[in-house]
């Protein structure tokens, strides 16, 4: 499974250099930080490096656009971010002229993919469903006539959606029967916990029944045919990569490792920057530079032995090492569990997950006890999680 | 409702047959004769429809008048050779022995149901197994390349024909369903064949969930069932809500346990168009189809 940057605010030289070192192949960029020309000139920069360069539309935000906090950047300068009146989008009537806006904007960009827009749905059985549905439907048919380039429909939701259990299921048994599916899907899994910048902090997409929901998308649409592409998805990627992901994208804060529809709203009060982080594949987290010299010296095998570890090894490095760390780590981590043989591979990571489990206990009788229980929690979502997916999946 | 029989005598006097045509059965509101023609042997099929009296009885009549139709047309569109052709004698309605009938040819094809094949030693080989799926699946494209969801194909619905060119035939359309247009069952209720009926079909919504998929459900069970030598959510005797369930809920063994004889991915084949979920089987024909060709 490939790794993807998810551009967000601030990406200076990160993305170029994440291609120029391989640890990320693509990248999914953000109209929202960029203006029109600055995004020609990003995609053109990424081009020549080889890169797969998307731009998700963001459409979905577009709710927000009479909101009186809304926090929308640079998305009101684009002249397709406007959605019609809903009742034209329940008719289904607009929705192909809101596609090809979308759509002519990436083919005049020169960009060779596209994802297409959607709304969000906020809960299984909404009227939401139906309208993304018909969004869904209308995709390939209007990538045809905007120059047939393959095509992502945006499919975005919320944990809740999610919950729904088999409301939500009964999504894909609609889904993947469409008449002229797209070539893919790029998926976005709402957390309700947007201003939650606390990275140890569970969030409520750590939920099993929300991971297993995550895979089941990736498995039924993968084994459909199609291309499934995951944004803003971080530490579940191995998971999402099992279950016949294509690629996730991630980027280096922590809207850019979990989506939530709320980051479009203005947040009141302020907020600290966050706090330099390693990622360790066999802790399966994030932690902060000075744990990473602690824990090694108590667990050298806590570190991934990847060519970025070096700069962890004296002094807190720089955001943009601290992404193109991330994005090292994922991709090698991913690398293991993406063979194409699912059950084998949700094996092999259960196992990982239990690894990953055990060094924490370890790490806690050595003293270290700060961050252990969120993250052996959020280790034992993850490990449900497989469970719960393997009987929605009907998988052994 | 048992229907009247016609005897033979009636059928030949009223179609003005050479000869005496032969029984050789009744199933619904069918009976089938078989006929020489100069085009060759033909199977008769005599559809009972009910007299005209009150608004219920008028409307089953035109009920089943229309469903007749529909199926014979759909015969007529459906151009496949896992597929039953309609032969020579046109429909028309017929008074026989006191009753109406709505009577038309299809071709007679030698040989017995898949039935016969269930619980038989030695089971049926790899080779039978994938000659009947593969059968199977070119009818299914066909069906939903017209529009038409099948919704009984079972055992006892595929003649073993012993023909080279077309092994294994699918006999009936009598309860295929027209995407998009008017079904043509009897009222549109759920379907009657309760053993090969998908999950989905089995939902009060099932409308909404009915496309090819509920056909390949179905196609998959069949070979299931032919190869595992039994039905793997049924049980005799039992009530049919018991069998309901466990066709909703259980999850059959994997076929490869049953026969480790067979090729694991074949098998794997068969048991995703098993799958509880539509989303969870084959989305595209043409994926099943690239999955046999990798298996062979």
């Amino acid at each position: 499974m490939r790794i993807f940057a998810q551009q967000g605010y601030g990406p200076k030289d990160k993305l170029t250099r994440g291609l120029a070192d391989g640890v990320i192949t693509g990248a999914v960029l953000s109209p929202r930080y960029d203006k029109r020309d600055r995004m020609q000139e990003r995609i053109a920069e990424l081009v020549a490096l080889d890169a797969q360069v998307l731009m998700d539309p963001e459409l979905y935000a577009a709710r927000y656009l009479s909101h009186a906090t809304s926090n929308l950047g640079n998305l009101e300068t684009w002249d397709y971010f406007q959605l019609p009146r809903r009742s034209a989008l329940i008719s289904g009537a607009a929705i192909p002229g809101v596609i090809q806006e979308a759509l002519d904007t990436q083919a005049s960009l020169g960009l060779q993919q596209w994802i297409a827009p959607n709304v969000y749905i906020e809960a299984a059985d909404s009227i939401e469903t139906a309208i993304a549905l018909n969004f869904i439907n209308a995709t390939k048919q209007v990538a045809v006539s905007c120059g047939d380039k393959p095509v992502f429909a945006t499919l975005a939701l919320s944990r809740e959606a999610v919950m729904a259990g088999s409301g939500f299921q009964d999504i894909f048994d609609a889904l993947t029967a469409v008449d002229l599916p797209p070539d893919g899907y790029y998926i976005l899994m709402g957390s309700e916990d947007g201003r939650n910048n606390g990275v140890q902090q569970r969030s409520d997409i750590n939920h099993p029944q929300v991971i297993a929901g995550w895979m089941y998308m990736n498995y039924v649409l993968s084994i459909s045919g199609a291309r499934v592409l995951n944004g803003c998805c971080h530490l579940l990627s191995p998971l999402l990569g099992a279950c016949g992901a294509e690629a996730s994208a991630s980027g280096w804060f922590s809207g850019l490792r979990k989506f939530s529809i709320s980051r479009y709203i203005r947040e009141t009060g302020g907020g600290r920057p966050p706090t330099i982080r390693y990622l360790s594949n066999p802790l399966l987290a994030r932690i902060r530079q000075a744990d990473y010299i602690a824990f090694k010296a108590e667990l050298p095998q806590i570190a991934n032995g990847l060519g970025h570890d070096a700069v962890y090894a004296s002094e807190e490095p720089s955001r943009t090492v601290e992404a193109l760390q991330s994005w090292e780590a994922l991709s090698d981590l991913c690398s293991d569990y993406s063979s194409g043989n699912v059950d084998g591979d949700l094996n092999a990571f259960a196992a990982h997950i239990q690894q990953a489990i055990q060094l924490w206990t370890r790490l806690q009788a050595a003293g270290f006890g700060q961050e252990v229980e969120p993250n052996i929690e959020r280790l034992e979502a993850m490990r449900d999680a497989i469970g719960i997916f393997r009987e929605w999946a009907e998988i052994a | 409702m048992p229907i009247p029989v016609p005897s033979v005598e009636g059928v030949q006097a009223a179609l003005g047959l050479p000869e005496q045509p032969e029984h050789i059965g009744t199933g619904g509101f069918k009976a089938v004769y078989r006929m020489d023609t100069p085009y060759g042997p033909e199977a008769i099929k005599a559809v009972y429809v009910p007299p005209t009296g009150g608004e219920d009885e008028d409307a089953l009549r035109d009920q089943l008048i229309a469903r007749a139709e529909r199926e014979i047309d759909a015969l007529g569109r459906c151009e496949s050779p896992c597929l039953v052709k309609l032969g020579s004698l046109p429909p028309q309605l017929y008074s026989i022995e006191g009753h109406d009938y709505l009577v038309y040819g299809e071709e007679f094809l030698p040989g017995e149901s898949l039935d016969g094949w269930i619980g038989r030693d030695p089971k049926p080989s790899y080779d039978q197994l994938l000659a009947v799926f593969r059968s199977l699946i070119d009818l299914i494209r066909t069906l939903s390349g017209s529009g038409f969801v099948h919704r009984d194909i079972k055992p006892a619905n595929v003649m073993d024909t012993g023909l080279k060119e077309r092994p294994y035939v699918v006999l009936d359309l009598g309860i295929a369903f027209k995407m998009h247009g008017t079904e043509l069952t009897q009222g549109g209720g759920p379907p009657r064949t309760l053993l090969y009926t998908a999950p989905e079909l089995l939902k009060p919504n099932y409308k909404d969930a009915m496309d090819f998929r509920c056909d390949l459900y179905a196609a998959g069970l069949t070979v299931y069932v032919l190869a595992a030598g039994h039905h793997p959510f049924a049980q005799d005797p039992e009530h049919e809500y018991a069998t309901a369930y466990r066709i909703m809920v259980q999850r059959p063994p994997a076929l490869v346990e049953l026969r480790s004889d067979l090729p694991p991915a074949f098998c794997a084949i068969i048991d995703r168009c098993i799958r509880k979920r539509q989303a969870l089987r084959y989305a595209r024909i043409d994926l099943v189809e690239d999955a046999l060709q990798e298996v062979m």
